[in-house]
């Protein structure tokens, strides 16, 4: 079994504390256009995991604040994620059964001139649980969110986070307004190189996410905080793997390292949540609407 | 203390769903595709060819042994991946027996066999429903390593009088039911 591949996308889900089987993933067997459509949800993971638990409060400090965040989230893995149905592109294969994607269970099969072919399973997630940290500055109603993960290189892989968001309070430029409304623009990056100098385990990803959101809050008694917003986010994977071809059903393409792009399913979610002010410390939670319903928890220490 | 009991109940019973609704794990399957090569060279009229394997032969099922709750019969085919040009039979059968050699499985008939024709498209086996039901009983207890034997034989085979050769396999496909971790 290739577990090299499985280490590859369970090291992608990196920030998850699940212990997985050992059963993992091999998507080397799959040619590149049934592989785009295999990975498509990490694409979606990625773009739903970065653009979540980035605010909790619309009010931002007009002279000086800061926060530091830890925060958790639970994404939930839809039915319609779990599984695609492929397109081998052979002369004299028909219709193959829907087939399982990362996140699925089910593989699905077909009888080429070489035998069974059979598609890799996926991780059979029906969520997967995550977190991540980020430091917030903000003056003048302004606010700039970092998440940065220097790129760093443990033996033969490299990974590398960097994310950054920018905040405004426009409620500032409208007096007695009862809420807080902001605005706010997310940027984030994830880079997972691996190499050990075999091109048949080279993996490449690299991860591009957007968001873009408006947001309110109302502040009770100086330290419960009820908060929502409305998001527009995309997102977008260049994927390399190797496609080792056993059969040489693709003779022109196969036991070479594919190049794929592929976009994320990401594009509206609702936000609602609430939180506690406990001096410096703030705890929140939140659910999000979206392709990937996320439940975000968040731990900060807030000044 | 009835309603207090209906709100005991009531939390405990929402209590499970929230913890069972975050249990990540979906059931797992895999799909264990196996092979018997049946491979011969020789004259003569007549056919016959046996090989053997093992569950245990497969890395899915060794490494997945102890969690396995099902095997399931999924679908299997007859290729011939080489053959002596225009060797043809009047009837091949193919059978698959449990361990023991002896107990059927099932067996399969092809009349008017053309070893060309077998070789640009695999023959996909129909199997009754007893005769999955044979195989799916064999696969109970997964956790006991089973073997297969196939067989293959032909009669009046074509040309008779030189030497030929016949490699072919008999594919099929089991699909593996693993316990969430």
């Amino acid at each position: 079994m290739k577990l090299f591949l499985s280490t590859v996308l369970l090291s992608v889900l990196l920030f998850s504390s699940l212990s997985f089987s050992q059963i993992g993933v091999n998507l080397n067997s799959l040619a590149s256009n049934d592989a785009k459509e295999y990975v498509k949800p990490v694409s979606t993971w990625f773009g739903t995991f970065f653009n979540s638990g980035t605010y909790y409060d619309a009010s931002v400090a007009d002279f000086f604040g800061f926060k530091f965040n830890l925060i958790g989230m639970w994404t939930i893995i839809p039915e319609n994620q779990k599984s695609f149905n492929p397109n081998p592109q052979l002369t004299g294969v028909g219709d193959v059964g829907p087939t399982a994607t990362v996140f699925g269970n089910k593989a699905s099969y077909y009888l080429g001139s070489k035998g069974f072919y059979t598609y890799p399973s996926g991780l059979s997630l029906n969520a997967v649980p995550s977190g991540i940290y980020q430091f917030a500055a903000s003056t003048y109603n302004t606010e700039l969110l970092l998440r940065f993960f220097p790129r760093t290189k443990f033996d033969e892989t490299k990974v590398g986070i960097f994310g950054f968001g920018i905040k405004h309070e426009i409620s500032s430029y409208i007096p007695m307004l009862p809420v807080d409304i902001a605005v706010q623009i997310l940027y984030n990056n994830f880079n997972f190189e691996f190499n050990d100098g075999d091109p048949v385990n080279y993996t490449k990803l690299k991860s591009n996410n957007f968001a873009f959101n408006v947001h309110a809050s109302k502040t009770f008694a100086g330290m419960f905080i009820v908060y929502s917003g409305l998001q527009y986010e995309s997102s977008s994977m260049d994927f390399s793997y190797y496609f080792e071809d056993k059969n040489n059903y693709y003779p022109a393409t196969g036991n070479k390292i594919q190049n794929l792009s592929v976009d994320g399913d990401n594009n509206f979610r609702f936000t609602l949540g609430g939180a506690v002010k406990l001096g410096l410390f703030v705890v929140n939670a939140d659910l999000n609407l979206t392709t990937l319903t996320t439940f975000t928890t968040g731990l900060s220490l807030d000044f | 203390m009835k309603k207090l009991n209906t709100i005991l109940l009531g939390s405990l019973f929402v209590s499970l769903l929230a913890i069972n609704s975050c249990d990540p794990f979906d059931e797992l399957y895999l799909t264990l595709a196996m092979d018997i090569q049946l491979n011969t060279e020789g004259a003569g009229s007549d056919i016959s060819i046996v090989d053997t394997l093992c569950l245990s032969e497969f890395e899915d099922y060794d490494d997945n042994k102890d969690k396995i709750e099902e095997i399931r019969y999924v679908s299997s085919a007859y290729l011939t991946l080489d053959a002596t040009i225009g060797l043809q039979a009047q009837t091949l059968k193919l059978y698959l027996y449990q361990e023991d050699g002896i107990t059927e499985l099932f067996n399969y008939t092809i009349q008017n066999f053309y070893a060309d024709s077998t070789k640009i498209k695999p023959l996909a086996i129909v199997l009754t429903q007893q005769e999955k039901n044979n195989i799916s009983t064999y696969l109970a207890n997964p956790q006991k390593d089973k073997c297969f034997v196939g067989k293959l034989t032909a009669t009046n085979v074509q040309p008779n009088n030189t030497l030929y050769f016949l490699k072919s396999k008999l594919d099929f496909l089991t699909e593996l039911k693993i316990k969430p971790q």
